[in-house]
């Protein structure tokens, strides 16, 4: 089994106030394997986010180390994409121009650019809305557009925290369906975080379940279930039962 | 239907009872210097391109006064922006500029008069140029430096604020999903941090604008200055002729107004990717 980011130890201590200090993520290891969906799990400040933005590169570790295919992260790149909760999108581009930033960084030449751009709006079906700018859009589709985005520059991981968190439920079931079509599509391996139980054992094959205070991985959780899923499986209750459990809810 | 109609007049009865009590009290005072009829001023106002007590039309006096605080606010924008977005995005900058600029915000640009006409007499592009005739001289001759200094530091703290506030008002999620995109600092201050921070730099230059142009008339009471609304207003004040006062300050007021709306628009020409929250 090979792994794309292993997580060493790493730990994340703020300081807050006068002196004192916040402990966001208590000393952690975890392995992400190739081409898997994971997901992270747990109540709210809990260090969810921590941990994704030290996968990223946006936080260094206080302790411990990230390694990204045996080389330690020390700074965002193209190589490891993050999808936010919203409001990512630059408000004064066009969604065509908004996913070809990313291109624009790697000085990719204006044709490819567009090209890349748009092969990308249609696989999250955005074709139609290329030339709208972000406000025009709904959450949810602003987030296809934010998902493009990241997908445009072709990383090795995508990170996504809390993607659909702002989304109403109904949207947010179609946005599960369409990403697991979209990873399927793609393979591409995905650290997905959530605090809702039941989108984690939809979408992934591992679930990783966190606590609070300090914030720290308590269980890492196989998730056996056959594809394409439905929760209407035996199984599944019994998965997001014990995932509740650990919770201790 | 009455509602329109009303909303469509309620702008108007506060001007319309304005008027009416002007012409009263006019009417009452009876005398010319303390205040002159609604229908003297309007005279004069009708005539714009007549010349008034030796100092040519009202017209062009407002086209000399507007060459001059474009002048000085132009200089205020082309140094107060890009010092702004510099002090706003680079800490050291900042610490190192702003209780130095915090000293001289609070000074009214009218305190400088003393050490500008010390230090720039009456000079001007033109003196600067060497020109002594033609009309290139006549147009740059009545740019003084003196006054050109005034308005810029009128213009010149608002541009300077906002700029600063507008790079540091950017949000973290736009510079972070960029960086994870592959951007470089240089690709996060040109692609984010620039067009980020515009509205804020736009309104502080609309804001910068209607200073400069208010520190018109002290501007134009300096010596040396021979024309603009700001010293007809003053002009006029010494041959006891306040209908051309009123006159004077009626064309400030119109100017600015229309100048505040005209990039009111612009702004919102711009700046239509906020959408209407
Ligand atoms: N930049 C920061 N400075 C100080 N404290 C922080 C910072 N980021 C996160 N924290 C703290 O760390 C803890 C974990 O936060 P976070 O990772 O955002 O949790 P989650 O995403 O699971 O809700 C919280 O108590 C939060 O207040
Ligand atoms: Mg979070």
């Amino acid at each position: 089994m090979t792994h794309v980011l292993s997580i060493e130890g790493a730990g994340k201590v703020f300081p807050q106030g006068r002196g004192g200090s916040v402990t966001a993520l208590a000393q952690t290891s975890l392995d992400v394997r190739e081409n898997e969906f994971l997901s992270i799990v747990g109540p709210s400040g809990c260090g969810k986010s921590t941990l994704l933005r030290l996968m990223a590169g946006l936080e260094r570790p206080s302790a411990g180390s990230i390694n990204f295919r045996g080389q330690a992260v020390t700074r965002p790149s193209g190589r490891i994409g993050l999808v936010f909760q919203d409001y990512s999108l630059l408000p004064w581009r066009s969604i065509l121009h908004n996913i070809e930033l990313g291109l624009e960084f790697q000085n990719l030449a204006a044709r490819q650019r567009r090209q890349r751009a748009v092969e990308h709006l249609d696989l999250v079906g955005l074709a139609q809305f290329k030339d709208a700018y972000p406000h025009q859009l709904s959450g949810g589709m602003r987030q296809r557009a934010a998902i493009a985005r990241a997908l445009a520059v072709e990383p090795d991981v995508l990170l996504m925290d809390e993607p659909f968190g702002a989304l109403d439920a109904h949207t947010r079931l179609l946005m599960q369906r369409e990403l697991l079509a979209l990873w399927e599509k793609r393979r591409k391996t995905v650290v997905f975080v959530t605090h809702s139980i039941d989108e984690a054992v939809y979408l992934s094959d591992r679930v990783v379940v966190m606590e609070k205070d300090p914030g720290r991985v308590i269980e890492v959780l196989d998730v056996p279930l056959p594809r394409p899923r439905t929760r209407k499986d035996p199984d599944f209750g019994r998965l997001t039962e014990s995932i509740l459990e650990l919770l201790k809810y | 239907m009455f509602n329109r109609l009303a909303s469509l007049l309620l702008p108007l009865v506060i001007p319309a009872l304005f008027l009416w009590g002007w012409e009263t009290a006019a009417a009452r005072a009876a005398n010319d210097i303390i205040l002159p009829r609604l229908t003297d001023v309007l005279a004069v106002l009708a005539q714009p391109m007549q010349p008034l007590i030796g100092m040519g039309s009202l017209l062009a006096n407002v086209g000399i006064s507007l060459a001059r605080v474009l002048f000085g606010y132009l200089l205020a924008v082309a140094l107060a922006v890009p010092l702004g977005i510099l002090m706003g995005y680079f800490a050291p900058a900042h610490r190192l500029l702003n209780s130095f600029m915090a000293l001289f915000r609070p000074i009214p640009p009218l305190a400088w008069t003393p050490l500008m006409l010390a230090w720039f007499g009456i000079s001007s592009p033109a003196s600067s140029l060497d020109l002594e005739i033609g009309p290139a001289y006549i147009f740059l001759n009545n740019l003084k430096f003196s006054m050109a200094f005034i308005i810029f530091i009128g213009g010149f703290f608002p541009v300077l604020t906002s700029s600063i506030q507008g790079v540091r008002s950017v949000r973290r999620v736009l510079v972070e999903s960029s960086l994870v995109l592959g951007a470089s600092r240089l690709d996060i201050f040109r692609k984010v941090i620039l067009p980020a921070s515009w509205p804020h730099i736009l309104t502080g230059m609309r804001i910068g604008l209607g200073v400069a142009w208010m520190c018109l008339v002290s501007a134009e009471m300096l010596p040396g200055s021979m024309s603009g609304v700001g010293y007809l207003i003053t002009h006029a004040y010494t041959v006891a002729r306040t209908d051309i006062v009123i006159t004077g300050m009626i064309a400030i007021g119109v100017t600015g107004a229309l100048m505040d709306q005209a990039f009111r628009l612009c702004e919102r020409r711009m700046l239509f990717w906020r959408g209407r929250s």
